[in-house]
């Protein structure tokens, strides 16, 4: 028996189009085509040289030309060793093609896999630092908003002037020190517990300096983590890409 | 469970045949998965049909292409996801469109069809929400009707492991679900 939920997910099963119609498509891939044409090139080009390594031989080889009779059974004899021979050395050139035809195809999808993996840590890392750029405007922007309105609760709670000049001091380190940990964080030096220890560290020397009470009513909620909502694990997480794009979208 | 349904018989030996290039294994793996890997594709991609089915045939190209060097760490399904994965995310690249919650002005003049397809979209969206780990086990159990057993295999983990995160999976959707409505004020 499902439940209301397991046949809310079946009821949204989408349609699937025919197997038949992709498989059509992908056989008429003119890139398979390509790729059926350049192993038959590679075969005609193996086959001509199994050719010409056979003729080269049986030019060699005493007994081996055509229409010249065999002289007497030892002759015979050592024509057939002669053919054996032949027969040999083609089955050894056949091997040799084959080997150099697997080497050369290992070397090739060795370096295309190369290439595809340098060009993928290329992307992920313009993408990363992209969004971390993206993560540190977005800081900053709100920061400083939240640190003038702070500074001028502050001020308006009658502060003198040296406690609000080492209370803006103590929070544009707080601010410094929040970029530094988001780079930190991009780059996977640093976990994100290390932004709320900066949080933690922050509000003490802010209640030392100005007295728990104040702090507290000024503060009134829990102050804004930095960190990024995920570990975005492999830099290319659809979700976490969306958050910050509404989240940076606000400004 | 039909004859051509995924997972009866074992993929690996049908893998290793593809491997090997013994004509037909490939198209046997492609007709067990081809259903699963566009459903999952389709969410990637916002719901949009056509751009499912040209990442799709992308996908099953280099999928086609990369089986000789499949190493069988993981299932094969979850291996062909990971490139579907990958081409999904090369279509979004190209063509940045916002996720569409409803269908377009007139698509329809059914008022029932609207609301199962606007059902539908917020369980797409709930799914897409869930860790991936949870969402791609429960798809294949209730999607494509595989056993326990067939989506180990598929994806090449323990049944155990299957187990809990289809229970975790149901959990994590619900509250997801519960969440949206709440957001929606629905």
């Amino acid at each position: 028996m499902k439940d209301r939920l397991d046949q809310l997910i079946i009821n949204a099963k989408p349609q699937a189009p025919s197997p038949a119609a992709t498989l059509a498509a992908l056989r008429a891939r003119p890139e398979t085509a390509v790729v059926g044409a350049a192993a038959w090139i590679l075969r005609a080009a193996a086959l001509f040289v199994l050719a010409a390594g056979v003729g080269a031989l049986a030019a060699l080889l005493p007994g081996s030309g055509v229409g010249i009779p065999a002289a007497s059974n030892d002759d015979s004899i050592a024509g057939l060793n002669d053919r054996a021979g032949v027969l040999e050395e083609l089955a050894r050139l056949e091997r040799q093609v084959a080997s150099v035809e697997a080497a050369h195809r290992a070397q090739l999808d060795a370096l295309i896999d190369a290439a595809v993996r340098e060009a993928l840590a290329q992307k992920q890392l313009r993408e990363r630092e992209r969004w971390q750029e993206r993560h540190i405007a977005y800081v900053r922007r709100r920061y400083a908003r939240q640190m003038d309105e702070k500074l001028a609760q502050l001020q308006a709670d009658g502060i003198d002037e040296e406690k609000y000049d080492r209370a803006r001091e103590i929070l544009e380190q707080h601010g410094l020190q929040a970029v530094d940990l988001i780079r930190s964080t991009y780059n996977r030096a640093e976990r994100r517990d290390g932004f709320a220890t900066l949080a933690r560290e922050t509000e003490e020397r802010l209640q030392r300096l100005t007295g728990a009470e104040q702090w507290r009513d000024l503060l009134g909620a829990e102050p804004e983590s930095w960190a990024p909502t995920t570990d975005f694990e492999d830099w290319t997480d659809l979700d976490s890409h969306m958050h910050w794009m509404r989240q940076t979208s606000r400004g | 469970m039909a004859a051509d349904q995924p997972g009866n018989t074992r993929d690996d030996s049908v893998v290793s045949d593809a491997r090997n290039g013994l004509p037909g294994a490939f198209e046997v793996l492609f007709g067990r998965y081809h259903a699963a890997v566009y459903r999952q594709i389709l969410l990637w991609v916002n719901g949009d049909h056509a751009a499912a089915e040209d990442v799709a045939q992308e996908a099953w190209w280099r999928i086609a292409r990369g089986v000789k060097r499949f190493e069988g760490r993981s299932g094969f399904y979850a291996w062909a996801c990971r490139i579907a994965r990958n081409e999904s995310r090369r279509w979004l690249e190209r063509n940045a469109r916002k996720p569409r919650l409803l269908p377009p002005p007139g698509a329809t003049d059914d008022a029932e069809q609207r609301d199962r397809d606007y059902s539908s979209e917020l369980v797409h969206m709930a799914l897409k929400r869930l860790p991936e780990k949870f969402a791609t086990p429960l798809m294949l159990e209730l999607w494509e009707d595989m056993s326990l057993i067939e989506i180990a295999e598929a994806l090449g983990v323990p049944e155990g492991t299957v187990k809990s995160r289809l229970h975790r999976g149901r959990e994590k959707f619900r509250e997801i679900w519960e969440a949206m409505h709440r957001e929606m004020g629905l």
